[in-house]
């Protein structure tokens, strides 16, 4: 009987733990050990593989509740108030002032940011004292733990976004703990503009013919492999003020 | 009185420093003041290192035109050549302007591999090339500080598996106010398309 009420007593104890460690490993992100893998592209044209050092990385994309607490903070990086240097015009457009309140939240709250320029994600990343992922980073964890079929991830290429994002968690996932790689947003990268600069630009001469996707698809070392193709031709589309509606960001770290 | 005496008159040396010092510092402070354009990429807020060790920030480099490039002291090939057309626009401009070009304008070389560079490294860079050091400057700044100016400023660049930076080859004139004017990527024509840009504003 007493033994009953103590087990009643520790079990909501015991949960309110659990919960608590959960947020711990999802505040800490997920840790991927790293290694060697061959990119499928490499404007090098290069077919050795490259190595990752092992870090840490969000489990999902950085949500709209998340962000506003950092513009909250930040006011800088509120919409009025943000250099037109660093955030084009469409930063935080569907935001109706400059910090949402609990109705924006409730309805917007747990989808991911996006409209943020790639200046701005790296504020919010060194905000928590941590990076954007690299692009090497990023695409290893496609090849390593997504596991989702290609087939799946042109399919959501090829969809318009919705105005209103769904939920984190929603997005396509395979079975590891980094969730929504695909089907939500896309992702910017610490290194996004360096996918198109071919080595040979040290050399003298004129480097464009690296810069355009037909001489650049030259590097790709799964011809097969179409979609990571776009989103290496994606990404070297950017510039760091550009803000896109679908296009997020999660955050990273070295292991130290 | 020769330079022997001035020498052995600790005093007299100070207030030359002390002088030329103030000088220098007196023409930056008259120009920066007030807010920055829009557009200017001066705004940033990161930190940098001169050769000298002074640290300072961006727009402490308002008041004056600025050609700008990134490179690195390992880069044996087209740094150099970058660099070198650099110092051709130095002397067409020395040529059209005399001496006092150097009061409007200024040669910014900033390190692609802060880590590895050292003041005496990029030191032996410049002097291998021979710049003239009084109006070039060589910034070092945190690697995320430099990829976010090179981001500003659409410079790309990746770290090669064998240590080595790919890079553009770009050449930026900045405005007074650090708003960039012109880019190019050509190393060709021996830097006149540049000179001549600068001719417009000057």
């Amino acid at each position: 009987m007493r033994l009953a009420g103590v087990a009643a007593l520790l079990l909501p104890l015991a949960f309110i733990l659990s919960q608590k460690t959960q947020a711990a490993a999802s505040e800490k992100g997920v840790f991927i050990s790293g290694g060697r893998f061959i990119p499928v592209f490499r404007s090098d044209n290069k077919k050795e593989p490259i190595t990752v050092a092992p870090f840490w990385i969000d489990a999902y994309p950085v949500t709209v509740e998340a962000f506003n607490r950092f513009v909250k903070e930040n006011p800088a990086w509120r919409k009025s108030k943000v250099k037109r240097l660093l955030a084009d015009e469409g930063y935080l457009k569907s935001w109706r002032g400059d910090v949402l309140i609990e109705d924006d939240l409730k309805k917007m709250g747990k989808s991911p940011v996006t409209d943020v320029s790639w200046f701005a994600a790296r504020a919010y990343a060194a905000w928590l004292g941590r990076r954007l992922p690299t692009t090497a980073e990023w695409e290893y964890l496609v090849a390593t733990e997504s596991g989702v079929e290609t087939r799946r991830i042109l399919d959501w290429y090829g969809k318009p976004t919705p105005e209103i994002l769904p939920p984190v968690g929603s997005g396509i996932s395979g079975k590891s703990a980094v969730r929504d790689l695909f089907g939500l947003v896309w992702e910017w990268v610490d290194d996004f503009g360096s996918d198109f600069i071919a080595s040979d630009s040290r050399e003298r001469g004129d480097d464009r013919n690296s810069r355009f996707c037909g001489s650049g698809s030259l590097g790709a070392s799964d011809f097969e492999n179409y979609a990571a193709f776009m989103r290496y031709a994606f990404r070297s589309s950017l510039k760091g003020s550009y803000t896109v509606h679908n296009l997020g960001f999660r955050t990273a770290r070295s292991e130290e | 009185m020769n330079m022997k005496m001035i020498l052995r008159m600790p005093w007299a040396l100070t207030a030359l420093v002390f002088i030329f010092g103030m000088t220098d510092c007196s023409r930056s402070q008259k120009i920066a003041t007030g807010p920055l354009p829009e557009k200017s990429v001066y705004q940033v807020s990161s930190k940098w290192k001169d050769l000298s060790g002074k640290t300072i920030s961006l727009a402490d480099l308002r008041g004056k035109f600025r050609v700008l490039a990134f490179v690195y002291a390992n880069c044996r090939n087209v740094c150099p050549l970058m660099v070198e057309s650099m110092k051709t626009i130095e002397e067409g401009l020395r040529k059209k302007y005399g001496k006092r070009y150097g009061d409007q304008l200024g040669f910014v070389l900033i390190t692609l591999d802060p880590k590895k560079d050292s003041p005496d490294s990029l030191r032996a860079f410049l002097d291998k090339i021979g710049t003239r050091p009084d109006t070039w400057t060589l910034l070092q700044g945190s690697e995320a500080d430099t990829l976010e100016l090179a981001t500003l400023m659409d410079i790309k660049y990746r770290r090669l598996e064998d240590g080595e930076i790919a890079h553009s080859l770009t050449l930026t004139l900045l405005s007074p106010e650090g708003e960039i004017l012109f880019q190019t990527e050509s190393l060709g024509g021996k830097g006149k398309n540049f000179l001549d840009q600068i001719k417009k504003y000057f």
